[in-house]
């Protein structure tokens, strides 16, 4: 397989890309982001103030 | 508070909204823009009298409040501060009441001491200025001249009055009657988180510094020296506790009728058992 050394080369570079744009981008936390944030816009609001002070 | 509110609700987000004065905090409760937030005990019964229909639910903490004096005064008492100007963060606030009464105690008239209102951040650099004398003020602004070498401790609120209540937690009948179960989950985030707090003063600190917009170690100061400088226990409000504040605003012409406190009191949303939030700050 692969007998080329240049398509050994073409792949190697494109399989290290691929796995620096998932450490990078992490499409795993991503979903879980997305899944979050949308839990807590589906929650009502309740603005409560204060004043810096005990 | 609120964060953990959040955390342990299903069904609500609680988000604190800073203010600066409570002017503004009145305006916005009478606007219907908020339906819940910390007061002053005596402005709550104020704005009852004025026929707002809100209600007190909690208290905010204990104790947590200090007449502070320039580092430099030789004053020893409310006695020594007569002809001088002192600062209160409104004439509506328990700080204001409890003034008044220790100078009946210690047979300082009224007009002897000229009081100023002024928004509670602005006071510790107003002493530092020296364009007041004193201030009664809730912590972490005590603190702050105290660390900053401006001022120093004439009375902690505890020493004048045990078991002091400056802030109280407010909400509008609208609210309670409309959503109990986000004012019982509210009720039951700031109880439990109180009574951890009371027990993780350090980490407490590190918690409460951003929304407070203070040096954490300010904080912890407040948190640690002395340690019973503001408790986060026994808040519940008591018909005798909150009749004693309502007697002396009357006495003060700060309110000008009498209420009644089963029409400001509403204990029904506080647990009956209070564990200490799971906060873990690491």
């Amino acid at each position: 397989m692969f007998r080329s050394s240049a398509i050994r080369w073409i792949i190697g570079v494109i399989v290290v890309i691929a796995v620096l744009g998932l450490l990078r981008y992490k499409p795993w936390q991503r979903g879980a982001q997305q899944t979050a944030g949308m839990a807590d816009e589906a929650r009502e609001k309740l603005n409560v103030g204060f004043l810096p002070v005990t | 508070m609120t964060d953990f509110a959040t955390r342990t609700s299903a069904t609500t987000r609680f988000e604190s909204q800073r203010f600066t004065d409570f002017p503004t905090i009145v305006e916005s409760i009478k606007s219907g823009r908020l339906q819940a937030t910390f007061m002053i005990a005596p402005l709550a019964m104020k704005l009852r009298e004025q026929g707002v229909p809100v209600k007190i639910l909690y208290l905010g903490h204990r104790d947590g409040s200090t007449v502070m004096v320039q580092k430099d005064s030789t004053a020893k008492s409310l006695r020594d501060l007569r002809g001088k100007i002192f600062a209160i963060p409104s004439k509506y606030s328990n700080q204001n009441l409890v003034i008044n009464k220790l100078m009946e105690d210690q047979g300082v008239k009224p007009d002897e001491i000229r009081f100023v209102e002024m928004p509670p951040p602005d006071m510790p650099g107003a002493l530092a200025a020296k364009a007041i004398d004193a201030y009664f003020i809730g912590e972490p602004h005590a603190a702050r001249a105290e660390l900053d070498g401006s001022g120093r401790v004439l009375y902690h609120a505890k020493d004048i009055w045990p078991r002091f209540i400056s802030c109280v937690l407010v909400a509008t009948e609208k609210l309670i009657k409309e959503r109990p179960a986000m004012v019982k989950d509210l009720v039951r985030g700031i109880a439990e988180s109180g009574e951890w707090a009371e027990t993780h003063r350090l980490e407490a600190a590190r918690v409460a510094a951003p929304y407070f917009r203070q040096d954490e170690k300010v904080v912890r100061y407040v948190l640690t020296q002395p340690p019973d400088r503001v408790s986060y226990r026994m808040l519940t409000p008591t018909d005798e506790d909150l009749q004693q504040i309502h007697d002396m605003a009357l006495k003060a012409g700060i309110l000008g009728k009498p209420i009644e406190m089963k029409d400001l009191i509403d204990r029904s949303f506080i647990p009956a058992d209070i564990k200490p939030a799971a906060i873990n700050v690491n």
